[in-house]
């Protein structure tokens, strides 16, 4: 899952366009937060899932398989917190519904916030938010930290599968208890390689001249007006429904 | 004119010095005296087995390693491993890792090749050109807003080329520039070496491939147990049987299979 969101976040339709579509995405991060959850939650995250699925032309079974185990997870709390425990004669079990009620509002909330922030991961490359970070003034040493870890998560990646590959062909997950050995076997490996790993990056980048900073130029970028102007008005809009909706609710 | 010249050089890696653990007639020195000389315009191959040194010795060309005794010189002058002395090396002599993972460390191809040139003082505009310019010489002009990761073995070691040569080197160094890739990620990767020679550059690489070394090499050093055992040309040292032999670069069995000559009859599974 990891590959395949870097791949679409360097490959979607929008991909040069990191300025209006990270505005586009803090827009609507900012309208789910902010505006009342029962009609922002639901409408921010069908805005995320349509700019990202139609928009960026993000593949959808990437995109909704990519949202479902949050979503598990989501739910799961939710449920916690429709249920009330009780010990006053003995333990009983009941249902809340301002529980319930704050579990549905938590929820939309939450849903709508994963939805925007999967939209962006989707279609903003890491060299894309990294620059924009940069304009942001983000002290350099800790740019130049995220560049590192992000590359280093891939190679280690890549050892891992390789790793567990490994440990596979010779029957190293055939039972419960050869799969707990070979997990914590394959952990302790992966993180000796990573210090490994660190090293030879260290050897590597002081042959390039690397002493203190790690400087790069920034990637190519587009941004037209048209493009700013809706990455600025569709959150506005939103936000203003989402306020309608919410009034005319009752919620 | 010998532009670079190593002489005398130890080293050992840190962790490799408990002599205890050693079996007889192992050794804890990855360099015990090795000596090399680069002439301009060489086409240089460093020729040995596994653990002979050879990328240890390249280590030491351009700075990164400094040795325990010996010492590197640059045009004549003994290496000055300050930090102007090293930035200024390494404008001369780009090394290129043997894992391209070990030097790739940016979000795209072309912010990883726009390291050296901005290291080097040079502005965005100069750097930007640079890019453009290394990424095409090594066929990767389209792929420059890629990340590492995205791209084949062989696309990442053409990366790590592209960003050596983005510091306008005069000696590019390669530590065994076509392992991992396959017949024909060899032959893109030697064309893109040719057309760099042509333009005037050194190239120094290690392997223990004897036919790349035939094939491509004008001169081959040998090496052996941390020293370097020959040195000349390649028609001469290439052809030594008994330096291959002390070099351990002569499988046995193959060895044996060509004295046999080719099957005398197809083998049956052929048939």
């Amino acid at each position: 899952m990891l590959r395949a969101i870097e791949a679409c976040a360097n490959t979607n339709r929008w991909h040069r366009h990191t300025g209006p579509v990270a505005l586009f995405c803090a827009g609507l991060m900012a309208c789910v937060l902010l505006a009342p959850p029962l009609a922002a939650g639901p409408l921010v995250g069908v805005a995320a899932g349509f700019a990202a699925i139609v928009g960026a032309r993000v593949p959808a079974r990437l995109f909704l398989g990519a949202l479902l185990v949050p979503l598990g997870f989501l739910l799961t709390s939710a449920l916690a917190l429709c249920v009330t425990l009780g010990f006053d004669h003995g333990l009983t079990i009941g249902l809340s519904a301002a529980g319930a009620a704050t579990a549905l509002r938590t929820g939309l909330r939450a849903a709508g916030a994963l939805a925007v922030t999967l939209c962006f991961a989707c279609t903003v490359p890491a060299a894309g938010w990294m620059a924009l970070l940069r304009r942001a003034r983000t002290p350099e040493a800790l740019l130049d930290l995220l560049m590192l870890v992000h590359r280093t998560l891939f190679v280690l990646d890549d050892a891992r599968v390789s790793m567990l590959r490994a440990l596979d062909n010779r029957l190293g997950f055939s039972t419960r208890r050869r799969m707990l050995r070979s997990a914590a076997q394959a952990m302790a490996l992966l993180f000796l390689r990573s210090l490994d790993r660190a090293a030879r990056l260290e050897r590597g980048l002081a042959a390039r001249g690397y002493v203190d900073h790690l400087p790069v130029l920034p990637p190519k970028a587009v941004a037209s007006p048209a493009g700013w102007l809706l990455a600025a008005g569709v959150p506005a809009l939103l936000g203003a429904t989402a306020f309608g909706l919410a009034r005319a609710i009752g919620a | 004119m010998i532009l670079l010249e190593a002489i005398g050089l130890r080293y050992a890696w840190p962790g490799t010095k408990a002599a205890a653990v050693l079996t007889p007639g192992q050794r804890n020195e990855a360099l015990a005296g090795a000596s090399l000389a680069v002439r301009q315009g060489t086409r240089l191959a460093l020729l040995g087995g596994n653990g002979s040194g050879k990328s240890t010795l390249l280590l030491h060309l351009n700075g990164t390693l400094r040795p325990a005794m010996g010492e590197v010189r640059w045009q004549g002058r003994m290496l000055d491993y300050s930090r102007r002395g090293l930035a200024a090396l390494r404008q001369s002599v780009a090394l290129v890792f043997q894992d391209p993972d070990d030097q790739l460390f940016a979000g795209t191809l072309a912010q990883d090749v726009s390291f050296g040139p901005l290291n080097l003082g040079l502005d965005a505009a100069e750097a930007a050109r640079r890019v453009a310019t290394a990424l095409a010489a090594v066929g990767l002009a389209e792929l420059g807003a890629l990340p590492p990761h995205m791209l084949s073995h062989g696309q990442r070691k053409r990366a790590a080329i592209a960003g050596a040569l983005a510091m306008h080197p005069a000696v590019l160094v390669l530590d065994e520039p076509t392992a991992g890739l396959d017949p024909e990620g060899i032959d893109i990767l030697l064309d893109h070496l040719d057309a760099l020679h042509g333009q005037g550059m050194t190239v120094v690489f290690s392997t223990h491939d004897l036919r790349l070394a035939r094939h491509w090499a004008n001169e081959v050093a040998m090496m052996r147990q941390g020293q370097v055992i020959a040195h000349g040309a390649a028609e001469r040292v290439l052809y030594d049987a008994r330096v291959i032999a002390a070099a351990g670069l002569q499988s046995r069995r193959f060895a044996e299979a060509d004295r046999a000559g080719p099957p005398r009859k197809d083998p049956a599974w052929l048939s």
